[in-house]
């Protein structure tokens, strides 16, 4: 049974700007006003329009961990605002638990629980409270009960200092808390946006299993998680969008995703001395070559090297050209060379057909 | 509600001693320019005949009007201006707020009436200062009641008015700046409806504006009924027009705002 559903989703953003003049605000006089709507008739005032969601279809079973996965700007965030039926879309259809968003849109809202993350989260505590008073105050705006709160701060592991002042805690303290809040009011979605942003190694993996025992196994709710961190979203999620520009580029199982990329073969190159930009074109325009990214090696100070991650369609066909190109073309020294096995980046990678540098964490 | 109370606090605390210095100095320039013109007009006898009570009344009531409709435009534009922004997130106060599950009617409201407490508290220093410091006297058999009639009618009128500027501003997308209805109104409110001078004295095509503003009858039926003791029978036609022009606003206020709310949230923000 599907608790989500969405059918061609697109959401459009409007944003102006001024082609030629624009006055400060001179705050007493509607000056602007003017201004603006002169300029929209004399089309000085340009409109221009940005599709953050593009005919977005996605489905989510029940009780999974569905994974939102994408980079900064690829409409994660809206994806998950339209479904916590805080904003509508231009166009398309979604279905939360069988309501219509817009149509029963009170009703979505009342069934959808938003964890925001560390970094969002902060605007829904006070620093100068204590981490009870901040959930109490929380519970009171849910009509929820004070034994609730002590129950939420004793599982996120805050009870010693549910009385302190939020101000002093450290990062990992006030995460557990922001997570606290999210805990409060049980419902059967959860939709996450990047709520590990922030937190330490350990924090996050704490986080996971929060996920996994509490809310999938003993609350049996559905989750919905954006991320832009890959291993993240292969790790935890059941199943996983990859969205880029807006649009859905392919969703499923990990494992099925990566089956995917069928015959891509994966050579980790590492090197002794840096290979700039022009050689990894060189090596992407070579026959065979899908794809290629890079990568400072952070580990080994002493010895400058970078990591090039290239995808091919058949290694044996292409390997002997790459070694040729990089070490009597470039006298670049060859550390290390290893056939990998693919995982969900290089799906990501694959189906963006770009560099991704960004996303090789 | 509590946090609430004490930024009330504050303001009292913090803000309201220079604003009495405002209103202190702003009522003694009226004062001393007023004594060098020492005499009763006589378009005045029919409010008392003291031209400095007038005044402070005008001010006061003025600004108990105004306020009204700048603290419901002020209200509902920062729903739908207000950001909390942190990391890469970003909501809109309207999409915080529903999070919260707290109406856009709610929200509207408890931002109005605590906005709107410390004008009150402000104007009450006028009429305080007038009274105690300027020595202004209300008429012995002053109809309080008739004034306060008044001046709630006209602050559902002024209610009404700042719905209906900031459903301009959602239905026209322009948010910044100054919005123009209101801006005008307000504008026009200070020279004709009788804050400082009686409607009376202006030139006929002024005297027009003057009656099509629900300011001008709140503040004359207000005046009346504390400068010269009108009783309500005496104030009935104009209790009457407040009523109209309250209706009339206040319901095209609250249907225009229904309307350009709904257009907002169809289009996921201002434009």
């Amino acid at each position: 049974m599907y608790v989500i559903e969405t059918y061609n989703l697109t959401k459009e953003f409007r944003i102006e700007r001024y082609r030629k003049f624009y006055t400060s605000d001179l705050s007493s006089s509607p000056s602007v006003f003017f201004q603006t709507l002169i300029g929209r008739l004399t089309k000085r005032v340009i409109s221009l329009t940005t599709k953050a969601l593009d005919s977005v279809n996605i489905k989510v079973k029940e009780n999974e961990v569905f994974g939102v996965l994408g980079p900064n700007g690829a409409g994660k965030s809206t994806l998950l605002k339209i479904l916590a039926g805080l904003t509508f879309p231009t166009s398309g259809k979604v279905s939360v638990l069988g309501y219509d968003v817009i149509r029963d849109n009170n009703e979505v809202i009342r069934r959808v629980n938003f964890v925001p993350n560390l970094v969002t989260g902060g605007v829904w505590c006070n620093p100068l409270l204590s981490a009870r008073k901040n959930l109490t105050i929380i519970a009171e705006l849910f009509n929820i009960s004070k034994e609730k709160v002590d129950e939420v701060l004793k599982f996120v592991g805050l009870h010693e200092v549910a009385d302190r002042i939020i101000g002093t805690f450290s990062t990992g303290m006030i995460a557990r808390l922001i997570v606290a809040s999210g805990l409060l009011r049980e419902a059967p979605i959860y939709l996450m946006d990047e709520p590990t942003l922030g937190l330490s190694a350990e924090a996050v993996r704490e986080f996971h299993a929060l996920i996994k025992e509490y809310i999938k196994k003993d609350l049996k709710a559905t989750i919905v998680y954006a991320t832009n961190n890959v291993l993240e979203a292969q790790k935890l999620c059941d199943r996983v969008a990859i969205l880029s520009k807006g649009k859905v580029l392919a969703c499923g199982r990990p494992t099925d995703l990566i089956k995917m990329l069928g015959k891509c073969d994966i050579v980790e190159i590492k090197t002794l001395g840096e290979v700039d930009r022009k050689i990894v074109n060189e090596i992407r325009a070579l026959d065979g070559v899908i794809n290629i990214l890079t990568k400072d090696s952070k580990s080994d100070v002493l010895t400058p090297s970078k990591i090039l991650r290239i995808h091919v369609h058949e290694v044996e066909d292409i390997l002997s050209k790459i070694i040729n190109l990089l070490v009597k073309k470039h006298d670049i020294k060859i550390r290390r060379i290893e056939i990998i096995e693919p995982t969900l980046e290089d799906v990501f990678i694959h189906l963006t057909k770009r560099g991704g540098e960004k996303f090789f964490e | 509600m509590k946090r609430n109370l004490w930024i009330q606090y504050a303001f009292i605390e913090w803000t309201l001693p220079f604003e009495v210095i405002n209103v202190l100095f702003g009522i003694a320039s009226w004062y001393f320019l007023l004594k060098m013109y020492r005499g009763t007009p006589a378009v005045l006898k029919v409010y008392g005949g003291d031209p400095i009570a007038y005044v402070i009344l005008g001010m006061a009531f003025h600004r108990f009007l105004v306020s009204a409709s700048g603290v419901i435009l002020s209200s509902i534009r920062s729903l739908i201006v207000g950001m909390y922004s942190s990391g890469g997130s970003r909501f809109s106060m309207f999409e915080y707020i529903r999070l919260a599950r707290i109406s856009a009617r709610a929200y509207v409201i408890a931002n109005f009436i605590q906005t709107y407490l410390q004008h009150i508290i402000i104007c009450t220093c006028y009429l305080l200062l007038g009274l105690f410091v300027f020595g202004i006297k209300f008429n012995p058999s002053a109809n309080y009641i008739g004034a306060v009639i008044a001046l709630m009618l006209g602050i559902m009128a002024c209610i009404g008015i700042g719905m209906i500027s900031a459903s301009i501003v959602i239905l026209v997308r322009i948010v910044y700046g100054v919005e123009p209805i209101s801006w005008s109104i307000n504008l026009l409110s200070s020279i004709v409806s009788g804050v400082y001078f009686p409607p009376e004295i202006l030139p006929s095509w002024l005297k027009v504006i003057a009656y099509y503003l629900p300011h001008t009858y709140a503040m004359n039926t207000a005046k009346l009924a504390i400068l010269a003791g009108y009783d309500n029978s005496q104030l009935l036609n104009n209790f009457i027009t407040l009523s109209i022009f309250a209706l009339l606003l206040l319901s095209t206020g609250i249907v225009l705002a229904y309307i350009s709310m709904k257009v907002y949230i169809k289009r996921g923000g201002l434009l």
